[in-house]
């Protein structure tokens, strides 16, 4: 054992990140066969977006609606991903969703039902048919507390409130990863023969977000380091209904089902204005087209005192609100607003990530022995995610990157690990440590203000020039970051190592974004308004020897040219 | 308005110590925001667990003046005091080794026994089971019934509400075959003095003591009285 590394796991298959698509993949590498170790930043099941998800799981059973056809899930599915999305991931989504779904009742979750054997299903933006599969708004905790069942039945390592730092590689194969553990300070070293990715997204990177603490972008940047491909980075979605007040709870998920349950959109005028911008769908549209809504009526002066618009569910009967909507009710009691009676004022807050690690059909990234799923993994939703497939893809891709890393593992045995690599990245941890200057956060409050006003909902040439400027004399002072040097639960030492992350994953979004010279789904820009037929591309990124480097490719069509 | 925290790090403090801070308040400011500000101004490094911000994940209560309570959902006050968790070792801090209660949840065997194979297709559950399972199955692990139990704290044989949530999670649980009241018994199950402390700070309203009268109860009916 290396002098510097406090200590040392060896397992078959590492999986970074305790989220839905982490616990999945953990319990199916185990299935087969695999030694598996999950490393987990927060708490194991509750430091991720997964175990939020409110509103549901997209899987085309067509109980509600028997018109409903996994082609229809397909297609809803391309439609609004706006032709981005990589069409033979989303016949895997669409094909598995309902036995993954199914799974989780055999792990011990229950979904509400409309009759013993048919599960309730709700409308959902974008969806034609009644598809989401539900349990109240509290369906993630549902999936997760199922999946941590499983864990315990199956036996499997989870360490907790560690973060992984880096990927080590052998002979350009990744062949384990250093790690801070935030309860004793050590820096740590796991050997594995797969390692699979699934940190989620990267909403931190904005002021206004939906997302919990820990959604710094760790996978981008780990995935990024190792030499990996990350596709769609300018697709990020900014969820039409977040909170605005008070400042305590700015950003936090209205969740669609809201408007799924019968919610309306008024501005202060008392309009229902998103007959003016989608008559048909009106509230259900598509989360892009509903936030480029608010926005303009926000910024057109038609805003409430508190810069939102209104969400209504007042018409809808106690009892509903009470049992489908149990979470909101409490949320907006919480800040003395009672939903019941009064109506929500809402507007647009930084939610998910559509790009992330680029991916084949078996979840296998560009780099050998690299695999991602869930946020982490791009690929499936393309310029514009539709709510409640994303839950539907932590499972099914979840089970496929654990099926494939553990394939993997079975056929090789541990890589040497290069020492000169571990004391380098010992030496970028701790450099913190000795440096005298600004905390970690005043850096990271700067970033996200100048991601959200600059490579936000609208961007521009000119912003997304600014906020690059901006990152990149960000990240010289990140040079002058000094903090506390101490073991235990130092957290301005992790807030400083997830700013590197931040500020790398932002440049790849702005980067994105200034390349893609038109609009379309969740990428708007100001200077070029409109959808370009010729940009049926999607933007892929890399590094390279003299930086970031940036391509365009063709999506993969299976089923349905634009 | 000033906060009192309570600093601790047992790897070098011999002591716990007491410290105040000037917090700049906004309306229904949340405990988390203030400790979040107090970090950010002072450089404190307060170590303190959050995820969600929204209720949901469990992972940030603390005790505001003695009372456990979530960091993200409760407003702070003037003068308030602010304490790890009690019944677990300290990390440091706030921050609490939730992490010590995982060998007996694990002995508790937290998850499904079935019963013979199980069906393909949409599993046959009736409505009203589903809705007997909303309650028990609400709780967000947060340890606030755990760090306020009076039986719990007097002895640990008491495993504590939320071990007990967990079991009748499973024996509300219609697909569940394993004998979850023997173990409930083996756990403390008569310890408990239904006081009501658990079902006053659950955070999700679960009423933990109307779960262990119900656990007694078919204890009770299967003649298995200690
Ligand atoms: C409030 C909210 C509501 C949502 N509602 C829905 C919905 O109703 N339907 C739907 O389909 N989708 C919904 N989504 C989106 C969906 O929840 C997420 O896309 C999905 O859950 C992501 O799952 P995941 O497993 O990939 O990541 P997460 O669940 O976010 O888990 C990421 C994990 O990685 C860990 N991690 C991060 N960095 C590191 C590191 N460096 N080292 C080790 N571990 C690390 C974290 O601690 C965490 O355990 C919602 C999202 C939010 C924020």
């Amino acid at each position: 054992m290396p002098e510097l590394v406090d200590d040392v796991y060896q397992c078959d298959v590492l999986v970074v990140g305790g989220g839905g698509a982490g616990a999945r993949a953990a319990i199916e590498a185990r299935r087969h066969g695999a030694d598996v170790l999950v490393v987990v930043k927060g708490l194991f099941g509750r430091s991720g977006c997964t175990v939020m998800a409110e509103g549901g799981y997209n899987a085309a059973f067509s109980f509600v609606d028997p018109s409903d056809s996994r082609e229809h899930h397909f297609e809803d599915t391309i439609i609004g991903g706006r032709w981005l999305n990589n069409q033979k991931l989303v016949e895997i989504l669409v094909e598995h969703a309902p036995e993954r779904l199914i799974e989780l009742e055999r792990f011990g979750a229950v979904f509400d039902r409309v009759e013993p054997e048919k599960y309730d299903q709700r409308y959902f933006g974008g969806q034609r048919f009644r598809r989401t599969v539900h349990r109240g708004d509290r369906t993630g905790h549902e999936m997760m507390s199922a999946l941590k069942e499983e864990v315990y039945r199956l036996g499997i390592d989870v360490l907790e409130e560690v973060a992984i730092t880096r990927l080590l590689l052998a002979d350009g194969a990744v062949a384990g990863a250093t790690g801070l553990d935030l309860i004793h300070g050590r820096f740590l070293l796991f050997r594995a023969k797969a390692v699979v990715l699934a940190t989620g997204g990267a909403g931190r990177v904005y002021a206004i977000t939906t997302n919990p603490f820990q959604k710094t972008g760790d996978g981008y940047a780990l995935a990024y380091n190792a030499g990996a491909e990350l596709i769609d980075m300018e697709m990020v979605q900014f969820h039409p209904t977040g909170m605005v007040y008070p400042p305590s709870a700015s950003g936090l998920l209205v969740t669609e089902a809201v408007r799924g349950e019968g919610g309306k959109l008024y501005n202060a005028l008392g309009e229902r204005f998103m007959l003016r911008y989608d008559q048909e769908r009106a509230e259900l549209s598509t989360r892009d087209v509903v936030t480029k809504a608010i926005y303009r009526e926000i910024a057109e002066g038609r805003g409430t005192e508190h810069g939102g618009v209104y969400l209504d569910v007042t018409h809808v009967p106690d009892e509903v609100i009470e049992q489908k909507l149990g979470t909101m009710l409490s949320q907006y009691l919480d800040v003395g607003v009672d939903i019941r009676r009064e109506p929500m004022q809402v507007s647009p807050s930084a939610h998910h990530f559509m790009g992330g690690v680029r991916i084949d059909p078996e979840c296998r990234s560009s780099v050998p022995n690299l695999f991602a799923c869930g946020e982490c993994a791009g690929g499936v939703h393309g310029a514009n995610r539709l709510g409640g497939n994303s839950l539907a893809e932590t499972q099914v891709f979840g089970a496929i990157a654990g099926r494939s890393a553990a394939l993997t593992a079975s056929k090789r045995s541990h890589a040497r690990i290069d020492t000169a690599a571990l004391e380098e990245e010992h030496r970028r941890i701790y450099r913190f440590e000795s440096g005298k200057g600004e905390l970690p956060y005043t850096l990271r409050a700067e970033l996200q203000r100048v991601m959200w006003e600059k490579v936000g909902i609208i961007r521009s040439r000119q912003s997304l020039e600014e906020a690059l400027r901006k990152i990149s004399e960000l990240r010289q002072r990140v040079e002058q970051v000094g903090v506390e040097s101490g073991l235990r639960y130092n957290l301005q030492l992790l807030t400083a190592v997830e700013l590197e992350n931040m500020l790398l994953v932002a440049e790849m979004i702005a980067r994105s974004a200034l390349l893609r010279t038109e609009s379309r789904g969740a990428h708007y820009r100001s200077d070029y308004p409109e959808e370009d037929p010729r940009w049926v591309k999607n933007i892929v990124v890399s590094r390279a020897d003299g930086g970031m480097l940036l391509r365009t490719a063709d999506p993969v069509i299976t089923k349905m040219p634009p | 308005m000033r906060l009192t925290i309570f600093r601790y790090n047992p790897q070098v403090d011999e002591k716990p110590r007491y410290e105040s801070y000037e917090v700049e308040h906004h309306p229904h400011m949340k405990i988390i925001d203030a400790l979040q500000q107090i970090n950010e101004r002072y450089g404190a490094n307060i170590a303190y667990r959050s995820s969600c911000r929204a209720g949901q994940c469990g992972s940030c209560a603390v005790l505001a003046n003695r009372k456990p309570v979530l960091a993200c959902r409760t407003d702070v006050e003037d003068g308030m005091l602010l304490e790890p968790l009690r019944n677990l070792p300290v990390i440091k801090d706030l921050a609490v080794a939730l992490q010590s209660a995982r060998p007996r949840i694990a002995s508790l065997r937290p998850y499904l026994h079935r019963g013979g194979s199980t069906p393909g297709g949409v599993e046959r559950i009736e409505l009203s089971r589903l809705r007997a399972l909303e309650k028990p199955k609400a709780c967000i692990e947060c340890w606030c019934c755990m760090s306020s139990c009076p039986a719990h704290t007097h002895t640990k044989e008491f495993a504590g509400p939320a071990l007990f949530r967990l079991l009748s999670r499973f024996v509300h649980d219609p697909r569940d075959v394993l004998d979850r009241l023997g173990i409930a018994v083996s756990e403390g199950l008569y310890l408990c003095t239904t006081c009501g402390t658990c079902r006053a700070v659950c955070p999700q309203q679960i009423d933990v003591t109307e779960e262990i009268r119900q656990l007694r109860h078919r204890v009770y009916r299967r003649e298995l009285m200690p």
